[in-house]
């Protein structure tokens, strides 16, 4: 690993520690913190002060440092986790940000960054007042024994051993090994050492700038595992550090043994030297791990050892205890894969490569109707199918993250607004599009604050109509027939239908005798340079945003709605589709031409009446009577302006978008089709009513029905109809 | 930090005086060298050494194993008081043998 991918790889992981960090302040700002909380902050904020010592990035330890040490003293209950602290430490979370995104742009530290940091410094000493903790906020703590021996006489094996092997750059890095073992001193004893000069090169071959040495340590001592652990922590990257508890299971030390680079004896007869072991417990454990490798993988070495007496069932449970934690947190990262988007991407252009070509098989054995063939493309197909909803969900991430990023932008507006909100969050464990997150945080941020500002009352006037003092603001997410639905409610004063429409038409959007749907009116708020604040405050009203939110989400293809209430509350809601690159659909074909409908959208498929057939053939809209409700339809054939005659008899699609039907008026009905979604190029891709393209099984190209707009579009034309007509 | 070193045919002698770290660790690889490598008896005056961390730690080391392959001499003549604190740290008093702890094992 270069240097650079060491650094790329520390900026992701401080974000996310950041992020854990910013989160565990939030919920201990909401409710006293937890113990667990406490200890994830001055986890987050060691482990990025340790990793930042590694590059040597000096300024970013020393500012940690101190809010660690500030940390340190939460975590020991000598001061409380208040308000006034909370909100401090945020702000330090996000000048560790601003530290690590300098760090990315590749920026020197400036003035400017250096003040930030001397300014929180100053806040944060405020804590510190007597003497601050000497080096690392790692202090000797006595602690009670958590190993003590059952007879009370030291025997050999109550000494931690040690193993250590440093990254060879560690010398380099401004870290001297012996300084550590120095340190250990001031923990416990060092029973015995052994200094291991093998990998020293001859003199004339070593480079003095590198660290050859290691140790085996047989150290006694009270203090607990992460103490000692901890002394390491600087050093901990790219070095080879086990540290066994007393009294660890013979099966650990063999694990030791075989984990490090030297042979098997070697090591042994180390710890044997070291007196750690004796020759006989090393022997058996060799041996019964053998045993156990062989026949059963499963049963662990400890119990095998229980059994045989060779280690106290107490020991191994007190040490396993002691380690469990540490253990949990691994195998939760083992069970993840940090896989470059990338690749993922590829993936899925390649299954959708396979999903094109496995229809063009089933298409050419529809043709020769050879039974075998046929049987054995639809297993094919089946398969690809199930391939591309995995490969799909792969992207597939819970909004969870997203809306909870939004805790801290509620907390911090309302204090700039001065009103007191409360943020709810549900279906965060909806799931959707990678791509389609990271890009919907800017527009909905926007929304949040539109609401928060324009939305939300002031207390006064909320108390004078009879609402709770504290607003509210949700965030809800959900699936609905092929889309997410992020919605954005506040409980305030609600969209002002007239103020809104006056506005309009004095900005010359609209003429004033326009008629409007109440839909049309409230979406005119999307429209560029429209505001109706009457103040421009910090956040909102300066009527940039609103356009530029909605441009936002049509590039993601979905829509936003509004809802409101005047006096009771408004809902902005978005709706977006699940992914960005394959879809089911369902193939139409008009005239020579085939059409792609989502078939998430569809509901049913009828038949044209006779009576419409032909019939009307000029107006682009016109409805049928399905069971008595009225559905307005399209012809195909005349939005696209297929030339030809219609079939006698023609059929017609019935797609819902939002709470919204309309009929599709179409030739012939193909059936459903995996449909990988191609987008159009520059040229073409202001084309209403399309969204993309596919290419079908026989190599032909079908457009794929862009319903929302298609909708939209209908119903301007039915509005300009409506409006000539007065 | 200074170095001195006076080579006489086999026999070399060379003073250490000051800091022996990673800071002046290039330097005295460079200076160690000739001496090590030329001398069959090589003294090592170590009594004005101030501070040692690892890197003049593992070149003393070196020193002394490439000695014992040779079968040449390595003798460190005078341990300051960092130096003997840090070859008991590191329980290798024993290796270099001279006699500050304890008597030469080979």
């Amino acid at each position: 690993m270069s240097l650079d991918d060491a650094m790329q790889t520390f900026i992701i992981e401080c974000r996310e520690l950041l992020e854990s960090m910013e989160a565990a302040l939030l919920s201990a700002e909401e409710a006293p913190a937890s113990e667990e909380a406490i200890n994830a902050i001055f986890r987050a904020a060691h482990t990025i002060k340790g990793s930042a010592g590694l590059f040597g990035l000096d300024h970013i330890v020393s500012f940690v440092h101190v809010a660690e040490s500030v940390l340190d003293k939460v975590r020991n209950n000598e001061i409380p986790l208040d308000p006034p602290l909370v909100a401090l430490m945020l702000q330090v979370c996000d000048h560790i940000g601003l530290l690590v995104s300098y760090l990315e742009q590749l920026k020197e530290p400036d003035n400017d960054l250096l003040e930030g940091s001397a300014i929180l410094q100053a806040g944060l000493s405020i804590y510190l007042s007597d003497t601050p903790p000497p080096s690392a906020s790692t202090l000797p703590v006595e602690h009670d024994a958590p190993y003590e021996s059952e007879g009370g006489t030291p025997v050999e094996t109550d000494n931690w051993h040690l193993s250590l092997r440093f990254n060879q750059d560690v010398l380099r890095n401004g870290m001297d090994p012996l300084s550590f073992i120095r340190y250990l001193g001031t923990l416990g004893k060092v029973v015995s050492i052994i200094t291991l000069t093998d990998t020293l090169p001859p003199l004339d071959a070593m480079d003095p700038e590198t660290c050859y040495l290691g140790f085996e340590i047989s150290f006694s001592s009270n203090a607990d595992k992460a103490e000692i652990e901890s002394v390491f922590d600087f050093v901990r990257e790219g070095s080879l550090i086990h540290i066994l508890p007393p009294r660890s299971k013979i099966s650990e030390y063999i694990e030791l043994i075989q984990s490090m680079p030297a042979d098997d004896m070697r090591l042994g007869e180390l710890l044997i030297k070291c007196g750690t072991l004796t020759r006989q417990e090393l022997e058996d454990g060799l041996a019964s791990q053998r045993e156990v490798e062989s026949p059963d993988q499963a049963k662990p070495i400890g119990e095998v050892l229980i059994e045989q007496n060779v280690v106290q069932p107490v020991v191994v449970a007190a040490a396993l205890d002691k380690q469990k934690a540490v253990k949990d947190v691994k195998t939760a990262e083992a069970s993840l894969i940090r896989v470059d988007a990338n690749k993922l991407d590829q993936l899925i252009n390649l299954v959708g490569e396979l999903i094109i070509a496995s229809s063009g098989a089933s298409l050419i054995a529809q043709k020769e109707a050879l039974p075998h063939l046929l049987e054995s493309t639809s297993t094919i197909s089946r398969l690809v199918e199930t391939i591309r909803d995995s490969a799909l969900s792969l992207r597939m991430v819970p909004i969870g993250g997203t809306f909870s990023k939004f805790k801290r932008v509620v907390r911090d507006v309302s204090a700039e607004l001065g009103k007191d909100i409360q943020l709810e969050i549900s279906g965060e464990e909806t799931e959707l599009d990678k791509t389609v997150v990271e890009k919907i945080g800017d527009p909905l941020t926007h929304l949040v604050r539109n609401s928060m500002d324009h939305g939300i009352e002031p207390a006064e006037v909320r108390l004078a109509r009879g609402k709770p003092v504290v607003g509210t603001l949700k965030l809800d997410a959900y699936h609905d027939s092929g889309n997410i639905i992020i919605e954005v409610s506040d409980d305030g004063g609600g969209l002002n239908k007239d103020k809104i429409f006056a506005k309009a038409v004095e900005r010359g959007l609209i003429k004033p005798d326009q008629i409007l749907s109440e839909n049309e009116i409230y979406n005119l708020i999307f429209e560029p340079g429209f505001s109706t604040a009457d103040a421009v405050s910090n956040l909102s009203g300066r009527g940039v945003g609103m356009d530029v939110v909605r441009r936002n989400i049509e590039a993601l293809r979905g829509t936003v709605e509004i809802r409101s209430v005047l006096g009771e509350g408004a809902t902005m809601r978005i709706r977006l589709p699940l992914t960005l690159a394959i879809i089911d659909g369902f193939l139409v074909e008009v005239g020579d031409s085939s059409y792609v409908v989502p078939l998430d959208m569809v509901i049913e498929c009828i038949e044209l009446p006779v009576t419409q057939a032909g019939h009307n053939a000029e107006n682009d809209a016109d409805f049928i009577n399905l069971r008595g409700e009225v559905l307005p339809y399209l012809r195909l054939r005349k939005h696209f302006e297929i030339t030809g005659e219609p079939p006698r008899r023609e059929n017609v699609v019935v797609v819902q978008f939002g709470d919204r039907k309309m009929g599709i008026v179409v030739d012939q009905l193909m059936g459903e089709l995996q449909t990988v979604i191609k987008p159009l190029g520059k040229v073409l891709n202001k084309i209403r009513g399309i969204g993309g393209f596919t290419i079908l099984g026989n190599g032909r190209v079908a457009l794929i029905v862009d319903v929302p707009s298609m909708m939209q579009e209908a119903e301007h034309a039915a509005n300009a109809q409506i409006s000539d007509a007065n | 930090m200074t170095i001195t070193v006076h080579i006489n045919g086999a026999m070399g002698h060379v003073v250490i005086e000051g800091e022996m770290t990673i800071f002046e660790a290039a330097e005295y690889h460079a200076a160690l060298l000739p001496p090590v490598t030329q001398c069959h008896t090589l003294e090592l005056d170590l009594t004005n050494v101030t501070e040692i961390d690892t890197s003049g730690l593992q070149l003393l080391v070196s020193a002394k194993l490439r000695s014992q392959q040779t079968g040449s001499t390595l003798s460190i003549t005078g341990h300051s008081e960092t130096v003997q604190q840090v070859l008991d740290a590191t329980d290798l008093a024993g290796f270099f043998g001279d006699q500050v702890v304890l008597t030469a094992s080979e």
